[in-house]
């Protein structure tokens, strides 16, 4: 025994990894280069502002014309000094003081404008955000992590914002490159020329340096999201961290992410900085060039020494540009990737719109009813499969089953938050896309499963969708649901500030705040998403008294995790996997020793989870 | 998955994880997910239910073997029939150690060997389930709170549900 077990025991392979991770490895960046179809989508934001723009052009090429003139002007006054012509001396002196006034103004206006129109820009990318977010936010979120997409878009906004503010700062420094080349070639086109073959130079070393150095910032934006994220994580789950003892081996893990963000930044900043001693040794090469070639000329007296006064004086700007030109190269291509992603979540489709000639609904019956209606969040995955059902005025129905069963989706349906695949869902007798969305808002009221307090105070909580509704209103609503003992008993009653999302009121109460906001907005219909959590059994007797109250005189499709909750219902509408499987009254599902007779008997609290059965549960049905 | 279930013990072997599963009654559903055990969690992975992560989080920890199991609340989205499998099959896993079970559910610590019922920080009762609804005090209040509004007040349909409580188990 002893022998075959150690023999059987293979001697130690390679070192085994720890099954564990922090984070995600994989970084989300778009890297998008020069996309003329995003510069036109820029330039139709851009286009509101055309004013601002052109003046901010104006301004900024008026500034670096007049930089351009300052080494000229001062040239001509050293001829002017050494020819002993004081009147040109005075002459020249006032131009350059005016030279210098208009560059400053210039260069203002420019700052301002820019930053202005970068501004107006981005509040109207803002804007036109928000308001897609809201019309399109379920069907892009279900896809999509809320978190990420905040922050992205939010560095997103910055990036274009930086690039937006630095953009005519381009054109300025485009305009002083050629500016200085021409004013050189022109004063002597020899030594000028002369300048100018350091730019071949520079030319060959950039276009080396940048794909590199692209692929180097890529790495360094990617290690340094994926630490964030692996930070990000371990902060949301430190209890976890804790409780676990996982601290030692998330530091090691985490320091393998923060070492390769050290790393690739350090050599992104290495190559960022490598550009500037370049431009620094060229220029260098250029001005000894002209220094040992125009001095020879000044001496030989074949060149005014006014002329090498301005060339000394120009190559130390020449330069300047292209380096600057160099980094608003690396902010153009996260502007550039910042708008794809931009344009990408304004582009998603509004799918769910008022159709043309859409009514409004009022003074209906109000049923609710489904009509064979198959439906999916993705194609080819059908949550519901040809679902009927009908509610009629003022019945409550009930619908239960086990998790993924497809409850969820037929409240959702029903408020149009989706559109079917097959089949219709009517409110009223009206197919849902026939009519306004407003309309069916008001007519439909909905409670969450987990309500969503905003911030603000409980009043204001509570009158949420319904503007009108006096204080008294909101305090009759709430002693109906019986929330008004509690709310009276906050320090500042119901003028309380709810903190993030309701945190310092425990879930019952939450729950009752929101059964108050549907009662103050009075639905004929209501939707019910009954709470799972864990709520102690005295809030909970509270919630099923403040139920029947909502109940009352409405149609509600409510689904209920409660038996508590299914017994008060008048009919109650079995799922499972997408299908109805059994329908009818409590007493009769129970006889019927179905599906809902298992759930019943299986569960004493709630119908939430059916571990066991979700296989099963189907063959052993009884069909009704 | 893996990785989640080893999370206290990121060392452990592929059976000390497996058997964790099953103890947590959670095997059978990761095993039948496309990856198996390598299947990624969250947002680019499966989406898990709410019992199902209450499964995960019991099966995480078992893994390291504690001396001193706590439950806060966990097993509250977890089906009776399914809750009573993994209490069972804790009971195996973890017969020489202390257990702590913290729930609102009466039924998910009614099998305790002592149950203390605390109020505003203070030891009100301790005793047996069958002790402290003898008592009469406040845990016997709850249970009929929770007897009365989860289960319905008909008589027959106590039986009845008793019925198929046995039938299905």
């Amino acid at each position: 025994m002893t022998d075959f077990a150690l023999g059987a025991d293979p001697p130690d392979e390679a070192p085994r990894r720890p099954r564990a991770n922090l984070g995600t490895p994989d970084a989300e960046e778009i890297f998008a280069a020069f996309d003329t179809r995003i510069i036109r989508r820029f330039f139709a934001y851009l286009k509101p502002h055309r004013g601002l723009l052109f003046g901010a052009q104006a301004a900024v090429l008026i500034s670096s014309l007049s930089s351009v003139a300052v080494p000229w002007v001062i040239g001509a006054a050293v001829n002017a000094g050494v020819a002993r012509d004081v009147s040109a001396l005075e002459r020249l002196l006032m131009i350059f003081g005016a030279v210098v006034l208009v560059s400053a103004a210039a260069g203002f206006c420019d700052q301002w404008m820019t930053s202005r129109l970068a501004q107006r820009v981005i509040f109207d990318v803002r804007r036109s955000m928000f308001a897609h977010f809201q019309d399109v936010a379920l069907t892009f979120m279900d896809k999509t992590h809320v978190g990420r997409v905040m922050s992205r878009l939010q560095g997103d906004v910055n990036a274009l914002q930086e690039f937006l503010e630095s953009s005519t700062g381009a054109l300025g420094d485009f305009t002083t490159l050629f500016g200085y080349a021409a004013v050189l070639v022109w004063m002597d086109w020899r030594l000028g020329l002369l300048t100018l073959a350091t730019l071949p130079a520079l030319i060959v070393i950039r276009a080396i340096w940048l794909p590199y150095s692209k692929k180097t910032f890529r790495r360094a934006r990617d290690a340094s999201s994926i630490a964030n994220g692996a930070l990000a994580e371990n902060i949301n789950g430190v209890r976890t961290v804790q409780e676990t003892r996982r601290e030692a081996m998330n530091f090691e893990l985490y320091e393998e992410k923060a070492r390769e963000n050290f790393e690739a930044a350090v050599g992104s900043a290495w190559l960022a900085q490598i550009m500037t001693p370049t431009v620094d040794i060229l220029t260098g090469v250029a001005m000894a060039c002209i220094i040992v070639v125009g001095g020879n000329e000044v001496l030989g007296g074949a060149l005014r020494v006014g002329v090498l006064v301005t060339f000394i004086l120009s190559v130390q700007r020449f330069f300047e540009p292209v380096r600057l030109l160099s980094m608003q190269y690396t902010v153009m291509q996260r502007a550039m990737a910042a708008g794809y992603r931009i344009f990408e979540v304004l582009d998603v489709p509004v799918t769910i719109a008022d159709a043309p000639g859409a009514i409004a609904l009022k003074d209906i019956h109000s049923t609710i009813e489904l009509d064979h209606v198959t439906f999916g969040y993705a194609p080819g995955r059908p949550i519901l499969h040809d679902v009927s059902l009908k509610v009629e005025p003022r019945e409550v129905v009930a619908l239960v089953g086990p998790t993924g069963s497809g409850k969820t989706s037929i409240t959702a349906l029903v408020h149009r938050f989706y559109e079917v695949d097959a089949g219709r869902v009517l409110v009223g007798g009206h197919d849902v896309r026939d009519v306004t969305l407003s309309s069916l808002g008001a007519l439909v009221g909905m409670v969450l499963q987990e309500p969503f307090l905003f911030s603000g105070t409980i009043e204001e909580n509570i009158r949420y969708s319904t503007s009108g509704a006096t204080r008294d209103d909101v305090i009759a609503a709430a002693k109906a649901v019986s929330a008004h003992e509690f709310i009276a008993r906050l320090p500042q009653g119901y003028d309380t500030l709810l903190g993030q999302r309701g945190r310092n009121l425990s879930v019952g109460q939450r729950q009752l705040i929101s059964f108050a906001r549907a009662l103050v907005a009075d639905p004929q219909i209501l939707i019910l998403d009954e709470a799972t959590a864990n709520i102690d059994s005295f809030t909970e007797q509270a919630i099923q008294k403040a139920l029947r109250v909502l109940f009352a005189g409405r149609t509600c499709l409510v689904i209920a995790h409660r038996l508590a909750t299914v017994r008060d219902a008048d009919r109650i509408i079995v799922l499972n996997q997408g299908r109805i499987v059994e329908e009818g009254p409590h007493e009769a599902l129970i006889r019927n020793e179905g599906l809902y007779a298992k759930l019943y008997a299986s569960s004493h609290g709630s119908f939430d989870d059916l571990a066991g059965g979700d296989e099963g549960a189907e063959r052993e049905l009884t069909p009704t | 998955m893996t990785n989640n279930i080893a999370y206290a013990d990121p060392w452990a072997e592929e059976d000390r994880i497996t058997g964790a599963a099953r103890t947590a009654q959670i095997h059978d559903y990761v095993a039948a997910l496309p990856a198996s055990y390598e299947t990624r969690v969250g947002e680019r992975g499966v989406a898990l239910s709410g019992g199902q992560r209450q499964r995960m989080s019991i099966a995480r920890g078992v893994v390291p073997g504690p001396g001193v199991m706590i439950f806060d609340d966990s097993t509250a989205a977890i089906d009776a029939v399914t809750e009573k499998k993994v209490r069972d099959a804790l009971t195996d896993a973890t017969a020489a150690k202390a257990t702590i079970i913290i729930a609102h559910r009466l039924s998910s610590l009614m099998h305790a060997d002592e149950i203390i019922v605390l109020e505003e920080g203070r030891i009100v009762e301790r005793g047996t389930h069958a002790e402290l609804v003898a008592l009469g005090g406040e845990y016997a209040d709850l249970y009929a709170l929770q007897t009365l509004s989860s289960q319905g007040l008909s008589i027959a349909d106590a039986r009845m549900r008793r019925k198929l409580a046995e039938a299905v188990e």
